[in-house]
């Protein structure tokens, strides 16, 4: 078992965002539906879920949705647990 | 060794795979989660996992096993309860708990039990791939023959009676130098079709003891048949019925995914009914496979091979198979899914293009053969399937392509469900092309079938013609004779081709039983013209005693039956007479 919550990966770019979904690089370390933290760019904090990860991508999608997503300002951090 | 490189899913996509086979499994990650591979490209393998994939990383490591998706074949299958991929649940019942814990490992056979084991052959004696060589007695119903595995033959150095496990070597055959040791239990990939000497043509009736099948649409030995229907037709029951009745050797019920508590009921029901014919419990004839519908949507693929696989292994003993997948609609939506994982072009409805030849390559091994191997040997395995159309629309494609397929249309109806008759088995969308095929063995059963048969449709029929003329203008405006088409087309409904599953004696009848309820009811429509023909009024007629009686002829026990039908012959005859005309 992970004891994850003392382990945090901070600050991965996203590269393109459409709908409820970000694709961000790819994330190593980072498990298939860990649940990730989305930092947009107005502070706002936002719940996500890794739904493909990859050596090329991760893409997570965003629980509840995202209106406006400012791709230089927004990071995902990955917290190590999944649901 | 490889490592994962992509997670989707079901979907993961492996680096560093060269070398590995299409469908040869592999572990995946830390915990050794079952996948199959689907596809290669350079050094990266397409892989569809078996079980779930939650929390697995890039990165962890892949390991081929060098071998492809087989199934055990030996003593213990019969009253095994399995899941997709052949793991015993009662084994992990006891290991795990209720839930699967991923990556689990509980071998199909048990291990420890040992067999007795009856050599059919001594030493000296040539044997050659399906060869029996020897029996165990798995259950009272069912002597489990042990047969040389394909590709093995040559002279039987040492074969001895006794006690033995399924790992341990009952016999050894030499050939060309070289010595084989036999087991009691076998592998066979499971997308491979099992050989056989020479297909035959399907023949006989497999009795189902349900009247509208074994009667009217009946379903041969070696014959495959579809189910198709909308929710709240009593699709379940139909199949729990035929898993339960079927007088086959065995019967194999594969639950792909499927409700789980409708999977737990006829489990349940296996471990306390007992079979009609031979008293027995019904487990000692059944094997079960459950893939409900929260398991791994890729292992519905899985349970279905892996079912067509042990029916051929024991047609190949010389038995007749029943194998019942409910539902194969679900089996679709899982190759639909993978499909879209894979990012394949969908075809109809989002299913993939290859949904026909997939869904074929699952109902033709379904036939009558000659066994390989001696003794000379006939087997069967009938396959029955479930469809689930959205909206009870038949014209979407899993139905569509299974029609192309099946011979044998059981199509479960709505509006008969809702006017509470079951088997809700539409007379007039089903059909069955195996009415030559046992034609022969239902004049030994009740002489004239084909003609007492025809005659019903031909009166269910003309009744669906008059249906529109009687919404218009009422049932009395008619003429008496179509008045009394009425009344027979109303006692066959009712009194012939409702059956309850859910009673003591009508839930199972015997086909020479049904064949005297019809040609009672028919009896009743002869007699009953003449009366009409010498002036009598309809009225006098619906009104007879006669009407009740046969009513309940359902509710007389199988044995019994003979006699009764004698005594209701006896008082229409006396009560049903036409007036003597005044000359």
């Amino acid at each position: 078992m992970d004891f994850s919550s003392l382990y945090v990966k901070e600050g991965k770019a996203i590269s393109k965002a459409k709908g409820a979904l970000l694709i961000a690089e790819s994330i190593p370390g980072i498990k298939f539906n860990e649940i990730v933290d989305v930092q947009l760019s107005n502070g706002e904090v936002k719940s996500g879920q890794a739904i493909d990860i990859s050596e090329e991508a991760t893409i997570v999608q965003v629980f509840g949705g995202v209106s406006e997503v400012d791709l230089i300002g927004s990071k995902i951090r990955c917290k190590g647990e999944t649901l | 060794m490889g490592k994962i490189w992509r997670v989707s899913g079901p979907l993961v996509i492996a680096d560093g795979m060269k070398g590995s086979q299409v469908y040869e499994i592999v572990e995946i990650g830390e915990e050794g989660i079952v996948g199959e591979i689907i596809g290669l490209e350079g050094n990266k393998a397409v892989i569809q996992a078996h079980e779930d994939t939650l929390g697995l990383k890039t990165g962890e490591r892949v390991r081929g096993t060098g071998r492809i998706l087989s199934a055990e074949l030996g003593p213990g299958l019969v009253g095994a309860i399995y899941d997709g991929l052949q793991k015993s649940l009662l084994t992990l019942i006891e290991d795990t708990g209720s839930f699967i814990k991923r990556g689990a490992k509980a071998p199909a056979l048990p291990r420890d039990k040992k067999w007795h084991f009856t050599p059919k052959v001594k030493a000296g004696d040539q044997v050659s791939e399906g060869d029996i060589i020897g029996t165990v007695p798995e259950t009272e119903l069912i002597e489990h023959r042990i047969m040389v595995p394909m590709g093995i033959k040559g002279t039987v150095k040492e074969i001895r009676e006794g006690d033995y496990t399924v790992e341990e070597p009952v016999a050894r055959v030499g050939h060309d130098g070289e010595i084989k040791s036999l087991l009691l239990m076998q592998e066979w990939p499971v997308r491979k079709p099992r050989p056989y000497k020479q297909r035959l043509d399907p023949s006989g009736l497999l009795t189902t003891g349900m009247r509208i099948l074994d009667y009217m649409f009946p379903l041969a030995l070696g014959g495959k048949a579809s189910i198709p229907g909308g929710f709240g037709t009593g699709k379940t029951v139909a199949l729990q019925q035929l898993a339960r009745w079927a007088q086959t050797h065995l019967n194999i019920y594969v639950g792909c995914g499927e409700r789980g508590n409708e999977m737990a009921d006829v489990l349940y029901s296996f471990r306390q009914l007992k079979d009609p014919n031979t008293g027995r419990l019904l487990q000692e004839k059944e094997i079960f496979i459950a893939n409900t519908s929260n398991m791994p949507v890729v292992a519905r693929e899985a349970s279905i091979f892996v079912g067509i696989t042990m029916a051929e292994y024991f047609r190949d003993m010389g038995y007749d198979v029943l194998l019942v997948a409910d539902s194969t609609s679900r089996w679709a939506e899982a190759m639909r899914e993978m499909g879209g994982r894979l990012e394949e072009m969908p075809g109809e409805e989002g299913f993939p293009s290859y949904l026909g030849s997939r869904l074929s390559s699952f109902y033709e091994r379904a036939g009558m053969v000659e066994c390989v191997g001696s003794p000379d040997r006939r087997g069967s395995v009938t396959v029955a399937g479930a469809v689930s159309p959205p909206g009870a629309d038949f014209s979407e494609p899993v139905t569509q392509n299974t029609l192309r397929i099946v011979d044998a249309l059981y199509a479960l109806d709505v509006s008969l469900a809702n006017k509470r008759h079951f088997p809700a088995i539409s007379w007039l969308t089903s059909y069955s092309l195996y009415v030559d095929a046992v034609k022969d063995w239902w004049d030994k059963v009740d002489l004239g079938w084909e003609d007492t048969r025809a005659t019903a449709l031909k009166v269910l029929q003309q009744e669906a013609e008059l249906e529109e003329i009687v919404r218009l203008v009422g049932p009395e405006a008619l003429p008496e004779g179509d008045k009394l088409l009425l009344l027979i087309a109303r006692m066959i409904r009712e009194d012939f081709l409702q059956q309850s599953a859910y009673h003591e004696v009508d839930t199972y009848c015997m086909p020479k039983k049904a064949g005297l309820m019809l040609k009672t009811i028919i009896k009743f429509y002869d007699l009953a013209q003449e009366m009409l023909n010498s002036g009598v009024g309809i009225e006098k007629i619906r009104s007879s005693p006669v009407v009740y009686r046969i009513s309940r002829m359902k509710d007389v026990p199988n044995e019994d039956f003979e006699q009764r039908a004698k005594e209701l012959w006896l008082e229409m005859e006396e009560s049903l007479v036409a007036r003597k005309r005044v000359a």
